[in-house]
C-alpha cells in the first residue's frame, strides 16, 4: 500500500511539475510594461555590440538576399550591433517557433510576421508599439522618411485594428497583379490587358475562340482574386470590428457569376502552380503575386513578350492585394535590446537596404527613394517587368482589413468557392453561406 | 510470368520518383519548370550537384555531419530505452505492467504538434545547463544543441512495442535454462534476447535513424544557428515562400536520400523480417 501511495505521489510530482513548466510564460514582457515615451528612448545608452536574433521565412534568392543585407548591417551599423538571422520555414512554422519561444523563453528580438500574427501576438501582449521609436529625436523617423514610404506599405503598419499604434514595420512586399502574354493577346486581336471584369470575360472568350487557349488558369485558393474582384468594385469584403460581411452584395454575386462563368465555359481552369500554365504558353494571362515577376524573367527568358498590368478595376481608386509580411519587436523587457530592434528594422525598410531587397528579388521596395539609387534604376532598366510591377501594380496595392479570424474566413471562402467553380452551388447560395460562416468566425474572432 | 510482369510495374511505379528526382536534378532552372516536361535533361547540368552542395552557408557537409550526429546517437540512446523498457514490460512481473504498456501505447495517439511547446519548454528551461539556474531560467539550457535535438524524441512506445513483442516470441525456456547457470537478467538480454531478436532490433534502429534523418519542424523550432541544422533544413533553403528552385533542390534531395537507401539496402532483409515476425503478432 506504501509503495502504491509512494509511486501515486511521485507520479502526481512529476505530472504537476511539467504541466507547470509547460504553461508558465517565459521572461516575455507586456507590451503594456514596455510602452515608453521617444525621450525616455533618447536617453537609451546604447552600448556597442549589441545582439539581436531576427526570424524571417525567407529561402532561395530571398534568403541569401537577407543574409547580404544582415551582414551589411552588421558591418556598417555605428551601434556595432550584432543581428543574428534565423530561417524559420513558412509563416506557419515561424509562428509554431514564436509560440513556443513564448512559452519557454528565447523569442526573438525581431520577427516577420503577418497582421493576423500580429493581433495575435497583441492578444498575448507581446508586441512593442513603435510609436515612441518613430517620435524619437535621435533614432526616429523624419516626415520626409513617412512620406517616402509606399501608401499601402505604411497603411498597414497602423490598420484601424491595431487601435491607433503603430506595430509593425516594413520588410518589402508585393502584389496581385495580372500577367499577360503580349504576343497571345497580339494574336488574339486584344490590344492590351482588360481594365474591367466584363472586358476580362470578353477577351477571355475572343481568345478562346481564336486561339482555342484558355485565358488563365487560377490556383485551388480562389480566394485572393474573388477579394481583388470586391475589392475593385469599390467593396470591402468584411468589417472585422462590425463582424458583417458584404458577401451577399450585388457586386459579389456579379463577382461569383463571373467565376462560375469562366470555368463553365472553360475559358479559365484550375492548377496548382499557375505560373507554368503562363510560362509554358497555356494560358494568355495569370493573376499571381509580382513576387514571381523575376523567376518569370528566368523562366520566359525570350520566349514570348509579356508583362505585368494591374488587375481590372472598376472605381476611380485603383486598388489590389498585398502581400507579404512586415516586421515586429517581441518584448523582452531589456530597453537596449528593443532600440536595437528597432535600429535594425528602420534599417531594413530604407532606402539602400530596400534596393538591395528589389534587385536580387522579385519584391518591390518600400520606400519610392529605392528607384532612384543605381542599384534598382539599373536593375529596372534591365528588367522592365519589375519596373512596371512596381510602377503600375504594387503603389496600389493595400492589404484586407487584418482580424484573428482571417486565417479561418480565407479557407471557408476557399472552399465554397471551389464549389462555385465546379457548379456545385449557385452564386446566390455560396454568397448566402459565406456571409452566415464568416459573420460567425468574426463573432467568435478574438478582437471582438 | 504474370506475377513478374506485375511485380515489374510495381516496381517501376515505386521507382519512378526516385528516376524523376535524379532526372529533375540534372535540369536547368528553365527545363525543370516545362510543360509538358522532358523525361530526361537535354543537357546534363552536373554542376547543380556541386551548387546545391555549396550553396548553403556552412555547405551540406556540415549538415550532413549534424544529421549523422542527431540520426546516429538519437537512435542509439532511443534503442537503449526502448530495449530496456521492453524487457520490463515481457519479462519482468510488476504491478501495473499492462496498465503501464497501454499508457505507453497511448503516447503514440499524441499528435507532434502538441507537444511542441512542452519539449520547447522543457529543452529551454532545464535547470543547470546552458547557463540555466536551478529553475531552469537565465540562459538557453538545449536550445540551439545537438542535445536539444536529440533528447526530446528518445523514448519511443514504437520501438517499446516492438522490441516487447519481439522479446515475448522467445521461449521462456531459454531464460530458465540460463537462471539454472546463475545468468542474470542483463546477460540474459544481451546474450540471449538481442541476438535472437536481431530483426526487430535493426527494425528499430532502420526506423529510428531514417525518423531523425528525415525530421523537420522540430530541428527548425529547436536550433537558431544555420550552422548545427541537419540536411531536411538544408532542403528547405532551396523552397520558399516566393517559389522554389527545383533543380538545385532535386539534386540536394538526392544527395539527402542516398544514405538512407544505402542504409536500407544493408538492413533490408532483416528489416522485412522484423515487421512480419514482430510487428503483427499479439
Amino acid at each position: 500500500m506504501n509503495m502504491i501511495k509512494k509511486s501515486a505521489l511521485t507520479f502526481f510530482f512529476l505530472a504537476g511539475t511539467l504541466l507547470l513548466t509547460s504553461c508558465g510564460l517565459g521572461a516575455a514582457t507586456s507590451s503594456g510594461e514596455a510602452a515608453v515615451s521617444a525621450a525616455n528612448i533618447d536617453d537609451i545608452d546604447l552600448p556597442t555590440g549589441v545582439e539581436i536574433d531576427f526570424w524571417h521565412i525567407q529561402a532561395t534568392v530571398y534568403g541569401e538576399a537577407i543574409t547580404e543585407m544582415v551582414q551589411e548591417f552588421n558591418a556598417t551599423n555605428e551601434w556595432g550591433i550584432v543581428v543574428n538571422e534565423s530561417f524559420k520555414g513558412s509563416y506557419q512554422e515561424l509562428n509554431q517557433a514564436v509560440r513556443a519561444s513564448l512559452a519557454g523563453g528565447g523569442a526573438p528580438d525581431v520577427s516577420m510576421a503577418y497582421e493576423n500574427d500580429v493581433l495575435e501576438y497583441v492578444a498575448n501582449d507581446v508586441i512593442v508599439p513603435l510609436d515612441a521609436y518613430l517620435d524619437s529625436d535621435q533614432f526616429g523617423v523624419s516626415k520626409d522618411d513617412f512620406a517616402d514610404l509606399v501608401d499601402g506599405v505604411l497603411a498597414r503598419q497602423q490598420v484601424d485594428a491595431y487601435k491607433g499604434l503603430t506595430l509593425s514595420w516594413p520588410h518589402g512586399n508585393s502584389s496581385m497583379g495580372l500577367y499577360y502574354n503580349a504576343d497571345l493577346f497580339e494574336t488574339a486581336g486584344i490590344d492590351g490587358p482588360p481594365t474591367s471584369w466584363d472586358e476580362f470575360l470578353d477577351q477571355a472568350r475572343q481568345l478562346k475562340d481564336t486561339t482555342g487557349l484558355a485565358y488563365s488558369a487560377m490556383g485551388p485558393a480562389k480566394n485572393g482574386i474573388y477579394y481583388n474582384m470586391l475589392r475593385s468594385k469599390g467593396i470591402t469584403p468584411f468589417d472585422a470590428v462590425a463582424a458583417t460581411t458584404e458577401f451577399t452584395s450585388p457586386e459579389s454575386i456579379e463577382s461569383l457569376e463571373l467565376l462560375a462563368a469562366l470555368f463553365k465555359d472553360e475559358l479559365v481552369y484550375t492548377a496548382t502552380d499557375t505560373e507554368q500554365e503562363f510560362t509554358n504558353e497555356r494560358t494568355a494571362t495569370e493573376i499571381g503575386t509580382t513576387a514571381r515577376t523575376s523567376t518569370k524573367i528566368d523562366q520566359i527568358g525570350d520566349k514570348f513578350e509579356w508583362s505585368v498590368a494591374l488587375t481590372p478595376q472598376e472605381t476611380d481608386e485603383p486598388i489590389t492585394q498585398l502581400f507579404g509580411g512586415n516586421h515586429v519587436i517581441l518584448a523582452s523587457g531589456e530597453p537596449e535590446q528593443e532600440l536595437a530592434a528597432w535600429l535594425f528594422m528602420r534599417w531594413f525598410a530604407d532606402t539602400d537596404a530596400q534596393s538591395i531587397y528589389a534587385a536580387r528579388t522579385g519584391y518591390s521596395p518600400a520606400v519610392k527613394s529605392a528607384l532612384d539609387t543605381a542599384l534598382l534604376s539599373a536593375d529596372y532598366g534591365e528588367n522592365p517587368q519589375k519596373a512596371d510591377a512596381f510602377k503600375s501594380v504594387f503603389v496600389n496595392a493595400q492589404i484586407m482589413p487584418p482580424t484573428a479570424a482571417g486565417n479561418a474566413i480565407d479557407d471557408m471562402v476557399t472552399g465554397v468557392l471551389e464549389e462555385v467553380v465546379l457548379g456545385w452551388v449557385t452564386p446566390q447560395e455560396a454568397a448566402e453561406r459565406m456571409d452566415a460562416e464568416a459573420a460567425s468566425l468574426l463573432q467568435a474572432s478574438p478582437q471582438n | 510470368m504474370v506475377l513478374y510482369t506485375a511485380l515489374i510495374a510495381g516496381a517501376m511505379v515505386m521507382l519512378f520518383p526516385f528516376f524523376w528526382m535524379v532526372s529533375s536534378s540534372l535540369k536547368t532552372f528553365q527545363e525543370v519548370n516545362l510543360s509538358p516536361p522532358t523525361l530526361l535533361p537535354t543537357d546534363p547540368q552536373w554542376a547543380n550537384y556541386a551548387e546545391a552542395w555549396g550553396s548553403p552557408p556552412s555547405g551540406f557537409g556540415r549538415y550532413f555531419f549534424n544529421s549523422l550526429v542527431v540520426a546516429v546517437v538519437g537512435t542509439a540512446i532511443q534503442l537503449f530505452t526502448g530495449i530496456m523498457a521492453a524487457y520490463a514490460f515481457a519479462r519482468l512481473k510488476f504491478r501495473f505492467n499492462n496498465l503501464l504498456f497501454m499508457l505507453v501505447l497511448a503516447t503514440m495517439m499524441i499528435p507532434f504538434e502538441t507537444r511542441i511547446v512542452p519539449n520547447y519548454v522543457l529543452i529551454r528551461q532545464i535547470p543547470l545547463v546552458g547557463g540555466n539556474s536551478i529553475f531552469g531560467e537565465g540562459g538557453s539550457g538545449l536550445y540551439d544543441t545537438y542535445a536539444g535535438m536529440i533528447l526530446p524524441g528518445v523514448a519511443s512506445a514504437f520501438a517499446v512495442f516492438l522490441l516487447r513483442q519481439a522479446f515475448m516470441a522467445v521461449p521462456r525456456d531459454y531464460w530458465d535454462a540460463l537462471r539454472m547457470d546463475g545468468a542474470s537478467h542483463w546477460t540474459f538480454l544481451w546474450r540471449v534476447l538481442i541476438p535472437m531478436t536481431m530483426p526487430a532490433v535493426l527494425t528499430v534502429v532502420l526506423f529510428g535513424f531514417i525518423g531523425r534523418w528525415n525530421e523537420l519542424l522540430w530541428p527548425l523550432i529547436a536550433t537558431q544557428s544555420e550552422s548545427i541544422r541537419p540536411v531536411q533544413l538544408g532542403l528547405m533553403l532551396f523552397s520558399g515562400d516566393e517559389g522554389s528552385l527545383y533543380h538545385l533542390l532535386m539534386a540536394a534531395t538526392t544527395l539527402v536520400a542516398v544514405p538512407g537507401i544505402i542504409f536500407f539496402l544493408f538492413v533490408q532483409r532483416r528489416f522485412i523480417e522484423g515487421l512480419t515476425a514482430f510487428g503483427v503478432k499479439g
